[in-house]
């Protein structure tokens, strides 16, 4: 858990060097014009006091027990939850929201055990006819066809 | 027109069959995420954002502020059932609600949680009624240097409140500020770190955002545990509390009213806070304080009526004030800014009907939750019995639908998942969501305040002390900060809590 607050630390210094830069280069202005850079600059600045502050409470901190990077992870399932969504995204537009739907919801209605084919399938059917109903002919959301030219 | 003129215009617009429509749903939906664990206001309302823009703007805000309110009274059901606290605000709940479920007497909790919401509730919002004129007259005084300090106050308070440690609080409102950077500068027009991406040069949406953070993220974290829904089997009747119950709750609720609505008020405080304090005090002031814990009635309906009162005591800031005083309103306020509606006192002057129409759409919405809850108990405690592995596909596929509807863009989708996953990482390192988006909210206001006055003053940051009402903002805002530090500085060796 240290590890990760240090590492933690060590983001919020990088990124707080970042925005000054990126601040200084976009024109500071002066406090009775202050331009586009003016806030962001303090902000970085504020943010690197305050990770560097922290950086060193944690460095000196001494911890009574031992605990687990990011405390307990069992990240199956999220990674799974995950990788899904980035797969949802890749594909939404090639294959169109009813197939990309269909085979989302059925790899989350299987995360947590495996169930019968027709349980997953049925029940992923029943939530993109809902969904579809719903969003498509109630709220008009334009969703992608796809190649199939479905939907 | 006086204030029964605008009462009346209110009712007017409430009572219109679509308003009416979406005040029920609102509550009906509170009150299911109240009931269900793992999805709570927040993320429901973050989730449901996009289906509002496609409804009028009273009939949406009117649907949000009911499943804001409506998670209140859903949230007990689970605590006093299940010792599974459905929302934060009705954790303390758990501790006598519980035991007065173990102890057969199931009934009377859940009859005094709602009917002490109720009234709660009700007295909260003629507190709103009255005190809205009076609020929206002195903002109506506020310049950008007050505007500024009023901002500054709220995220302040955001922070002291932190649960865990402030100096990480802080650090969650500056990354929320400096994702407000993103995009085209509202005074010079210019790009800002947005290294050249087209997609980027509106800046991040809100729904993504909270989405991401409060919905995505506590799938992400759900789906790691396996969820118990293991309900006490009680008989669950005589709903109506005794004689004995009312004599003493009474005191419990009135107390509960007034902390409650006054810390709903405060910027940075809440419902959760309210229940926690007005625990305290029942505790404190009771002839029999071992008794707590135990399943005394006074433990239920304390917090309870506290956290009500101060759910709807919250909308007085963000109606009259324009100023956000949780992460939950802070959402309502980028809602009311998407429907081309900017909270403030301008709000009540410009658009009484829809002003006044949200504000007694929360009166019926009040009588709606006391019949949905008392005599649907059972129905809720079925609810409870959906399990997660079938209840997060859902959420999931609702945040999709509903980051994709934004823009009708995958993009959307991709950056609430991106920022589901730190949020995801931002609880496992026990750093708060909440201060990040009320920055993120306040954020534009505040740079567009803060520039706007040194222009005024030439530069001069002495205008922030100069001018009596920002400067008692300031310093309240200064002393709030010392209170945090001044204990700290006693202490030779800081805990576990403050560091981490």
């Amino acid at each position: 858990m240290k590890k990760a607050e240090q590492i933690t630390c060590v983001f919020w210094l990088v990124l707080a060097q970042s925005v000054c830069w990126g601040a200084f280069q976009l024109n500071l202005g002066t406090p009775s014009e202050p331009a586009s850079g003016f806030l962001p600059f303090g902000t970085g600045l504020l943010l690197g006091i305050l990770a560097l502050v922290h950086l060193v409470r944690i460095t000196f901190w001494k911890p009574e027990k031992k605990e687990p990077f990011l405390g307990e992870i069992r990240w199956k399932r999220g990674a799974c939850v995950v990788a899904s969504l980035l797969l949802y995204v890749l594909l939404l537009s090639r294959l169109g929201y009813l197939l990309t739907t269909f085979f989302f919801m059925a790899v989350l209605f299987s995360i947590y055990e495996r169930k019968k084919w027709w349980v997953v399938g049925g029940s992923s059917l029943l939530v993109i006819a809902l969904t579809y109903l719903v969003f498509h002919h109630w709220l008009k959301v334009q969703f992608p066809v796809g190649f199939l030219r479905i939907g | 027109m006086d204030l029964l003129q605008y009462i009346l215009l209110g009712f007017h617009s409430a009572l219109q069959p679509i308003n009416l429509f979406y005040c029920f749903l609102g509550v009906l939906l509170g009150t299911i995420i109240g009931v269900l664990p793992g999805i709570g206001p927040v993320a429901t309302i973050s989730i449901l954002l996009p289906i509002t823009f496609k409804i009028p703007a009273i009939s949406a805000i009117i649907m949000l502020a009911g499943i804001y309110y409506g998670a209140q009274y859903g949230g007990s059901t689970t605590s006093i059932l299940l010792n599974i606290p459905g929302e934060a605000t009705t954790v303390i709940t758990c501790l006598d609600g519980y035991q007065m479920a173990k102890k057969g007497r199931a009934g009377p909790a859940l009859g005094m949680a709602a009917i002490g919401s109720f009234i709660a509730g009700t007295a909260s919002l003629l507190g709103l009624t009255f005190l809205a004129h009076p609020f929206s007259e002195i903002a109506l005084r506020f310049g950008p240097p007050e505007y500024f300090s009023l901002m500054i106050l709220a995220l302040v308070v955001l922070a002291y409140l932190a649960h865990g440690s402030m100096l990480k609080a802080v650090i969650m409102a500056l990354f929320g500020l400096i994702l407000t950077y993103v995009g085209t500068d509202n005074i010079t027009g210019s790009q800002r770190f947005t290294f050249g991406f087209v997609e980027l040069s509106d800046g991040f949406d809100l729904v993504p955002l909270v989405m991401g953070l409060f919905g995505i993220s506590e799938v992400l974290l759900n789906v790691e545990q396996t969820i118990s829904q293991e309900v006490l089997k009680t008989q669950i009747r005589n709903l109506l509390p005794t004689r004995q119950d009312w004599a003493k709750a009474k005191g419990a609720i009135f107390r509960g009213t007034a902390i409650g609505f006054f810390l709903g008020i405060l910027p940075g405080a809440g419902p959760v806070i309210s229940s926690f304090v007005s625990y305290t005090v029942e505790k404190k002031i009771s002839r029999y304080p071992e008794k707590f814990g135990t399943g005394v009635i006074e433990g239920v309906a304390g917090p309870e009526s506290a956290n009500n009162a101060s759910a709807q005591g919250a909308f007085i800031p963000l109606l009259t004030l324009g100023v956000p005083p949780n992460v939950t309103m802070a959402i309502l306020f980028g809602a009311l800014m998407i429907h081309g509606l900017a909270p403030g006192p301008l709000l009540m002057k410009d658009h009484p009907d829809f002003f006044w129409g949200v504000v007694t759409s929360m009166y019926l919405g009040n009588f709606m939750l006391v019949f949905l809850n008392l005599p649907l108990i059972p129905l809720w405690v079925k609810v409870l019995k959906v399990p997660y592995p079938i209840l997060f596909p859902l959420i999931v596929l609702f945040c999709v639908v509903g980051a994709y509807s934004l823009n009708n863009s995958a993009l959307d989708i991709l950056v609430m998942t991106g920022f589901g996953i730190v949020g995801y990482l931002m609880k496992k390192l026990k750093y708060e969501g909440a201060p990040l988006v009320m920055a993120f909210v306040l954020g534009p206001l505040l740079e567009l305040n803060l520039r706007r006055s040194l222009i005024v003053s030439d530069g001069s940051f002495t205008i922030f002390f100069t001018r009596p009402l920002s400067a008692a903002i300031l310093i309240s805002a200064l002393v709030i900060l010392s209170f945090s530090f001044l204990p700290k500085l006693r202490k030779r060796k800081p805990d576990v809590e403050e560091i981490i």
